[in-house]
């Protein structure tokens, strides 16, 4: 126990301890700030969400305490919970188990198997902890407070917050293991590792969405089928979390015994998961990092392909995208969710189609004589025209601002920044071609889709200076989001990590990037909005003045790129 | 040729890794660069190669071009093979030394030629295909080497090259240096093991808490000491005692 504890302690030591900068030179304001008030920074950020989150809880419980039914609510919140648990414990479970390369070295060490697994998971769900509190805190605040309820319900709900994550990562970690454990003789691993992942992420939304029905009811319909308790998600996640009844009861009759039920029954279930996992984990992991090697000379004709000169910052460009696709973990954190993106779209139409396919045939009829009637000749009233510039920089800004792959790309380099230094390229060209990638994987998720959409726009009527405009207005978002995202990971990189994971998963710059992006995104789109209502310019002068503004913010992050280039970079130690 | 005058550099604003050092290394030599650990080696090297900027006053020039005022015509005269060989792990060997090659933008034919020549004598053949994540730690110094020769410096820097190679490997390295320095080049080397300074050097420099505390061929070092005294037993006594 005492190692078990020991080596939990490291792990998370290891894995969020240097979660700041790796730079040596504290200037900038955000590197001054210590790690617990980095956090607090964060939370202040997230506080709109935690507020709809309480709000969410409050109001829940006024609706349904009218009619006795406030109990389901609590229900709910736990099953979401836990829903929610496997789906982002899914990615955590590959990190901490597959991808932080520690186990090797952890072999060799005194330690038992089950004392590796265990800590690993506990590892796991301190992760998880942190997301599933954040998420469900709020909501059971809300009801608390709604609902006055006594000091019982506070204890077992911050009980149940420590011990619900437990259940549900378990099933992730063994649909991950066996999954891993299946497919471990494949020659390529890092493709492996990319295609599992991509594939687990679209298996558990693909469940998520077969087993619910309910965005397609009405509020009285759902408040019906969730009494009746039989509807298909209630039910299948009862069936998967069948001890959740006493945390239920728990919480809402404050009842100690049915606490101990769940406490027990969860502690049975994680003494067979431990049993389980460590057959099922070593078999799987060892040698997955290793790359199979074939030891062949290159023939002839393969010299005359591979050996090929290009231009410097061509090859840069391609050993940038090559590094990037090739390490599952970068691919993965930095740009999956950009490229992924159309499958949260495509996977519910096609679990509607599989459902009820009429209902997609009128959803398209729909939407075309809605596209018809705005855009037939004449009939384009300007706010649907503004209305759709405000959706094209919102929709980019999203885009843009989960592409990880700028606010990482010096961070990544690692303890291997000194090739950027010593290589006879100046610091601003590296720095532009480190850009390239992530500009065209925010291209690939959103000027790509507008494209298509503004070639049918344009033929169904609508007019193309508007069109164009909107384009313009993605690709500036997508060149000043990555020279803000570069720059910031220019002046503050994390340079010293050991595993990969670390570079970006716990990379501030990647959070604070994203929450800088919003904020411009949400002070333009509010700042487009008020010039529309209050002064009332032609349309086209806000476009036109939406699209100076996004450019000179672009060329102020280019400039700032450009100076932290030759600047932070010289300045390393 | 590469010419240092009055280089320091401070770490933090206090400790000084390298303290007012100045040198000149001839085209044509072999040069050993030796101390303990800490003693301001890797500083020394990686102010050379751009990687560190030195303090202010000091000036380091590769055939006359500042490294400071010109960082890539001077970059271009020199090949470095670092300490650390950990690095490119998920290109493939070819791929590495091609993406050197055009960083250097080095002809067809010419890196053609240079990665079927270095290839043969480091045993390297059967393995350019491969990903450098596949390779022990010797074959990924070998890439290195491979790679920062591959434009054919003027100027070549080794940061312990000699670390994790195989005796063959090993031999074929200081063949290749000897090779360089034979035909006018310099080659600036650092290493801890005296035996291979003795019998590589044609001149060697002992560094001492970021001073250099002797310069000079190792003939003039030990007619200096003017006793039986071992070539380790002199290091030891110059860096210790100094």
């Amino acid at each position: 126990m005492r190692k078990y504890w020991k080596l939990t302690r490291i792990l998370l030591k290891s894995g969020l301890g240097n979660s700041g900068s790796g730079s040596k030179r504290k200037k900038g304001i955000w590197s001054k700030l210590s790690g617990p008030l980095r956090w607090l920074v964060v939370g202040l950020c997230l506080l709109p969400m935690a507020f709809m989150l309480f709000e969410m809880g409050s109001g829940g419980y006024e609706m349904l305490s009218s009619m006795n039914q406030e109990g389901i609510l609590v229900e709910l919140i736990w099953f979401a919970g836990a829903l929610m648990t496997l789906l982002f414990g899914l990615p955590y479970i590959l990190t901490v188990f597959y991808m932080s390369n520690d186990t090797v070295n952890l072999l060799p060490m005194p330690l038992r198997p089950v004392q590796i697994v265990a800590a690993k998971f506990t590892v796991a769900w301190f992760y998880e902890l942190l997301t599933t509190a954040a998420l469900l805190g709020p909501i059971l605040i809300g009801f608390g407070w709604a609902s006055g309820a006594s000091a019982g319900y506070w204890l077992f709900c911050l009980l149940g917050l420590l011990i619900m994550p437990v259940m549900p990562l378990m099933y992730a970690s063994i649909i991950s293991m066996i999954f891993m454990r299946l497919f471990k003789g494949a020659k390529n691993k890092s493709v492996l590792t990319t295609m599992g992942s991509i594939l687990l992420i679209i298996a558990s939304m693909g469940i998520g969405m077969l087993t619910s029905q309910m965005d397609t009811m009405d509020q009285d319909a759902m408040i019906r089928l969730l009494m009746s308790g039989h509807n298909s998600l209630v039910g299948f996640l009862s069936k998967m979390f069948p001890n959740f009844r006493f945390l239920v009861a728990a919480v809402l009759n404050t009842d100690v015994l049915s606490f101990l039920l769940f406490l027990v029954t969860v502690a049975a279930l994680l003494v067979v998961f431990l049993f389980i996992a460590e057959k099922l984990y070593f078999s799987g992991v060892l040698g997955m990092t290793e790359t199979i090697s074939r030891r062949k000379a290159i023939t002839e004709g393969e010299r005359e392909k591979l050996i090929r000169k290009s231009g410097p910052k061509s090859a840069y460009f391609k050993k940038e995208m090559r590094l990037l696709m090739r390490t599952p973990v970068f691919f993965l954190n930095c740009a999956l969710m950009v490229v992924l993106w159309p499958l949260f779209v495509i996977i519910p139409l096609v679990v509607i189609m599989v459902q009820d396919g009429a209902a997609v045939g009128e959803l398209f009829q729909e939407l075309g004589q809605m596209g018809s009637s705005l855009f037939a000749p004449g009939a384009m009233p300007d706010g649907v025209i503004a209305l759709i510039w405000v959706f094209v920089f919102g929709f980019t800004a999203l885009v843009g601002s989960t592409n990880m792959t700028s606010a990482t790309a010096i961070s990544r380099e690692g303890k291997g920044i000194s090739t950027m230094l010593y290589i006879p390229m100046t610091y601003q060209d590296q720095v532009r071609m480190k850009m390239l990638p992530g500009i065209l994987f925010s291209a690939l998720g959103s000027t790509f889709y507008l494209v298509i959409i503004f070639v049918y726009v344009v033929i169904v009527g609508f007019p193309p200076l508007a069109g164009i405009l909107a384009l313009v207005i993605n690709v500036l978002t997508i060149l000043c989001f990555n020279c803000l995202q570069i720059w910031r990971d220019l002046c503050a990189p994390k340079l010293s990590w050991e595993t990969e994971q670390q570079a970006v998963k716990q990379n501030f710059n990647s959070v604070l990037t994203m929450l800088l992006c919003w904020g411009i995104g949400g002070g333009l789109g509010a700042g487009a909005v008020f010039l529309y209502l209050q002064v009332n310019p032609p349309l086209y002068v806000i476009g036109g003045l939406a699209c100076g503004v996004l450019l000179l913010l672009t060329l102020l992050f280019y400039r700032l790129a450009m100076r932290a280039a030759d600047r932070k970079l010289a300045a390393l130690e | 040729m590469i010419c240092i005058d009055h280089v320091s550099k401070t770490y933090a604003g206090t400790h000084k890794a390298v303290d007012d050092m100045n040198w000149e290394m001839e085209d044509g030599k072999i040069i050993g660069f030796i101390g303990p650990n800490g003693a301001g080696k890797t500083t020394t090297l990686k102010m050379i190669t751009g990687i560190l900027q030195p303090d202010a006053g000091g000036k380091i020039t590769l055939n006359g071009t500042d490294i400071r005022k010109r960082p890539v015509e001077a970059k271009m005269q020199m090949g470095f093979v670092s300490d650390n060989p950990d690095n490119f792990l998920r290109l493939k060997g070819i791929e590495y030394l091609n993406f050197m090659a055009d960083m250097y933008d080095v002809p067809t034919a010419s890196r053609k030629e240079r990665i079927a020549d270095f290839a043969r004598r480091f045993d390297m053949e059967n393995a350019l295909k491969d990903r450098i994540l596949s390779y022990s730690h010797g074959m990924r110094q070998k890439i290195m080497v491979m790679g920062a020769l591959i434009h054919n410096p003027s100027v070549w820097i080794l940061d312990e090259p000699l670390t994790g190679l195989d005796p063959k490997s090993a031999f074929e390295l200081k063949e290749m240096m000897k090779e360089h320095a034979a035909a006018g080049k310099l080659v600036l080397f650092s290493t801890h093991v005296l035996e291979v300074a003795e019998k590589l050097c044609d001149r060697i420099a002992i560094i001492r808490k970021g001073k250099i505390v002797y310069l000079g061929t190792l003939e003039d070092l030990r007619a200096q000491s003017g006793n039986d005294e071992s070539l380790e037993e002199i290091f030891l006594r110059l860096t210790e005692h100094a």
